[in-house]
């Protein structure tokens, strides 16, 4: 035991002297992490840019005006940039990419919709956009449709004004009692559901247990990112760690080291309570830099740090498992990063858990990631209990177990018969 | 010929091309690794964007009037799919909470809620097309019933009229309760649905493409950005490698010249970045089926420039550093910064616009919308014009800066 702890003591020297590597590898899920937060912001809650949308009315009629207006209201003002142009630069510039997407409303929009002809307004989208032409459709079909109901219900009086201006002079005191007459059963109608929201659609999440006050409130999108990171950069490090198994047989050092009276059972101990070391250190750095530059709440100590062991624990005992059967530091090299790479997609470290479909969910459950970054989202985000995570737990500590035993005997095997 | 800078440039454009391949780990970085992200990213954004996203939807019914039925009628006819019943211990992702009496309510008009209640952690994007898609069967079921009470209040019944800006009564007080009443409310409201409607959107593309970017059509230009990016940093690691074992200035000693020397290094990348570029544009073309655009020259002249433009960037990587060790770890940083804020990882029209211009000084920003501009708008040379001048303008820079800060001995 004790030669195996000074193999630990002597590789923590050499990597304290020599940082770099590890702290290369640390920096991948600040930077991740980092980016994400700049980009999407703290919240996570994605503040679109404004659309631009460029319109050509070829009717400016009232039906032309309400579909303006109504893009124009308060709140789609924010969100829409609404450019009024002519034809041939409009369609001009929807294909130079201008824009996210073009709005023509065609000539006699509103004469044709006043005598109950079908009309149609033509949408153009930008196709190197994904989403910003899919709200402005969402709206202009939303905008088409109250567009639509208000004809059917506004038809007679609407038809009553028209007729009174097409008229020569003025309307008189009778036409404008009548038109006033018709149309005010309909406001009435109407406004009870515009004014009074007789009728309202409330969204919300399904309530969750929350047991302690201020727990879950404001989602901090670094706390969302960060496992998935960090597990990255821990897998990263322990391959780094394990790497001398491999890289001081080819130097030719453990063939000096075995000329001291010293088993292959210490070296491989040893290489690996220091790669577990490392991980460790490495880990704790990083929840850290989460925790003091990223704002991140840690959520309760003992789940948070069973479950940082765990992880460890897993992320040394899987690379040993690899390293047990690994001869060379290129294949090494070629492989490993292969094998991490694959768990971390299937993991839910690259693309939330939540945002892959119902297959690769599936899926991903075989990754021991998956149980790593699941477990520490909902440490952070959820501030689980030992109880909540005790599946999570279970799965970590039993695949470090099963991964460094083989792992540990193939190594120990291979350094015996010198291979 | 034999002796001649053209001879010397192809002769070690030619080895360092032949010795990448000779490393079987290229293989996987190269080809099979892009391809899985490819498809992963593909698959988990299949129904992002330019789709509507077929949201799910379950509907808690607790009112069992015809209001109900017609609204969940209305509901099927938008691109979202009603979840008719759940599997043994399977939740519903969201919900429509129809309450009690709403159809009594509504016809009363009386004030009543409607509930989306949706799970923690959802897909946001079809929640929103969930809301959406209930709030237009609800103005469709409302105006149908709006136009019924105008005509209701037409007959000048007492039970259901107006005096001055007053509505007395309603819809409800009129039926009394009469079941006959309220069925032919119900027949009339239905063809009053089915009416064609008035005011309709014919949605079309610009440029020659029909489809937007989500899925594979979005996943595959972004990874083979960032992936080409990746072997030509890893590349550089190379150069780093052969000056620290002495290939450099054993190069130096032979009447190679040193633009000879890095000229072929150059070509050398090129080739490698461009062999990889052509296999991921096959496999984005045949195994996923995305457009390559309706321009082949187009396409190969961007790829060219771009191949250029990074093979480039490997020489300034390989001539910043003096030894290859560490140097993997910044590799990585830098290309997922470079492809992170070029827009090989989302949609760059989802950032703010500060991101949207920043994502223009990476030369990754310039080919993702170059690809852009031939895979989504279908257009031509003329159209990336600009890109090309771009990013041979940053290849030529890293390659000059490269040049002069590369020493060739350790």
């Amino acid at each position: 035991m004790r030669q195996a702890l000074l193999i630990v003591l002597k590789d923590l020297r050499r990597r304290l002297r020599n940082p770099i590597a590890v702290i290369s590898m640390m920096l991948i899920p600040i930077t991740i992490t980092l980016i994400i937060g700049l980009v999407f912001g703290r919240s996570g809650e994605v503040e679109l840019p404004r659309i631009r949308v460029l319109l050509i009315d070829k009717d400016d009629g009232i039906f032309s005006h309400f579909l303006r207006q109504s893009m124009q209201q308060e709140q789609f003002a924010e969100m829409i940039e609404l450019v009024e142009v002519d034809g041939n630069e409009g369609r001009a510039a929807i294909e130079r990419g201008e824009a996210s997407a073009l709005l023509e409303i065609p000539e006699n929009f509103t004469d044709d919709l006043l005598d109950h002809k079908p009309v149609q307004l033509g949408l153009k989208k930008n196709p190197a956009e994904a989403f910003l032409p899919v709200i402005v459709q969402e709206l202009v079909e939303t905008t088409a449709l109250m567009l639509d109901s208000g004809v059917r219900i506004f038809g007679g009086p609407i038809e009553q004004l028209r007729s009174m201006f097409e008229g020569e002079g003025w309307p008189s005191r009778d036409d404008a009692g009548g038109l006033l007459d018709s149309s005010r059963d309909n406001m009435i109608l109407v406004g009870g559901y515009m004014a009074d929201s007789l009728i309202s659609l409330r969204n919300e999440v399904a309530e969750h247990e929350i047991e302690e006050e201020g727990a879950g409130v404001g989602l901090n999108i670094f706390a969302f990112v960060l496992p998935g990171s960090l597990l990255i950069g821990l897998l990263f490090i322990s391959q780094i760690a394990l790497r001398d198994i491999v890289r001081e047989k080819e130097y030719g050092t453990l063939a000096r080291l075995f000329t001291a009276p010293l088993e292959a059972g210490h070296v491989v101990a040893g290489k690996i309570l220091s790669a577990f070391a490392i991980t460790g250190l490495s880990c704790i750095l990083l929840v850290l830099v989460g925790r003091f530059a990223f704002g991140i709440s840690l959520g309760k100590p003992l789940p948070l740090v069973f479950h940082l062991v765990a992880t460890v624990f897993m992320c040394t005992g899987v690379i040993t498992l690899c390293y047990g059967f690994i001869r060379s530091d290129r294949a090494a090299d070629a492989v490993l990063p292969v094998v991490i790479l694959t768990m971390c997609l299937l993991g839910g470290s690259m693309i939330p858990y939540e945002q892959m479909g119902a297959t690769l969910q599936d899926v991903g459950r075989f990754s021991p990631v998956f149980w790593a970054v699941d477990g520490l989202k909902m440490v952070f985000i959820e501030r689980a209990n030992l109880s909540d995570i005790s599946l999570h737990l279970g799965i970590l500590y039993g695949l470090g177990i099963l991964t460094v035993v083989p792992g540990t005997a193939l190594l120990r095997k291979r350094m015996r018969s010198g291979g | 010929m034999r002796g001649s800078s053209l001879w010397i440039v192809s002769n070690i454009a030619a080895c360092d091309f032949k010795l990448t391949w000779k490393e079987r780990s290229v293989i996987f970085w190269i080809f099979l690794m892009p391809i899985a992200f490819m498809l992963f990213f593909g698959v988990s954004f299949r129904g992002s964007g330019g789709s509507t996203p077929r949201a799910k939807l379950t509907v808690e019914n607790q009112d069992g009037g015809f209001l109900s039925s017609e609204l969940l009628e209305a509901l099927r006819k938008e691109s979202i799919s009603l979840v008719d019943s759940l599997a043994e211990g399977e939740n519903p992702v969201r919900t429509l909470v129809i309450p009690p009496e709403f159809t009594k309510k509504v016809l009363s008009r009386e004030r009543t809620t409607l509930v989306i209640r949706r799970e923690e952690g959802v897909s946001q994007e079809a929640s929103e097309a969930v809301s959406v898609a209930v709030l237009r069967s609800l103005i469709r079921i409302v105006s149908g019933l709006i136009e019924l009470e105008g005509e209701a209040l037409e007959q000048g019944d007492r039970r259901f009229t107006t005096t001055g800006s007053t509505l007395s009564g309603s819809l409800w007080e009129l039926g009394g309760g009469n079941g006959a009443f309220m069925d032919s409310i119900h027949v009339e409201l239905d063809s009053l649905q089915t009416r064609e409607p008035l005011v309709t959107v014919s949605s079309t593309m610009a440029g020659r493409a029909q489809e937007l970017p989500s899925g594979f059509r979005g996943s595959v230009p972004g990874s083979l950005v960032m992936f080409v990016l990746m072997s030509m940093v890893f590349g550089g690691i190379g150069i780093t490698q052969e000056r620290v074992s002495g290939i450099l200035k054993r190069l130096g000693m032979t009447p190679a010249s040193r633009i000879d020397v890095l000229l072929g290094k150059l070509l050398g990348r090129m080739g490698v970045a461009f062999i990889q570029i052509a296999v991921l544009l096959l496999a984005g073309r045949f195994l996923f089926g995305v457009s390559l655009g309706s321009s082949p020259f187009a396409l190969v002249a961007l790829m060219v420039v771009f191949t250029f433009c990074t093979g480039g960037f490997s020489i300034l990587f390989g001539s910043l550093f003096r030894t290859p060790e560490h140097m993997e770890g910044i590799a990585v940083i830098t290309t997922l910064v470079m492809a992170a804020l070029g827009g090989c990882w989302w949609p760059i029209e989802m950032v703010g616009k500060p991101f949207q211009i920043l994502a223009l000084v990476f030369p990754t920003g310039w080919a993702m919308n170059g690809l852009h501009k031939l895979i989504s708008f279908g257009l031509g040379t003329a159209a990336i014009l600009p890109h090309l001048a771009v990013l041979a303008a940053f290849g030529l820079v890293f390659l000059l800066v490269g040049a002069r800060k590369l020493k060739w001995t350790a």
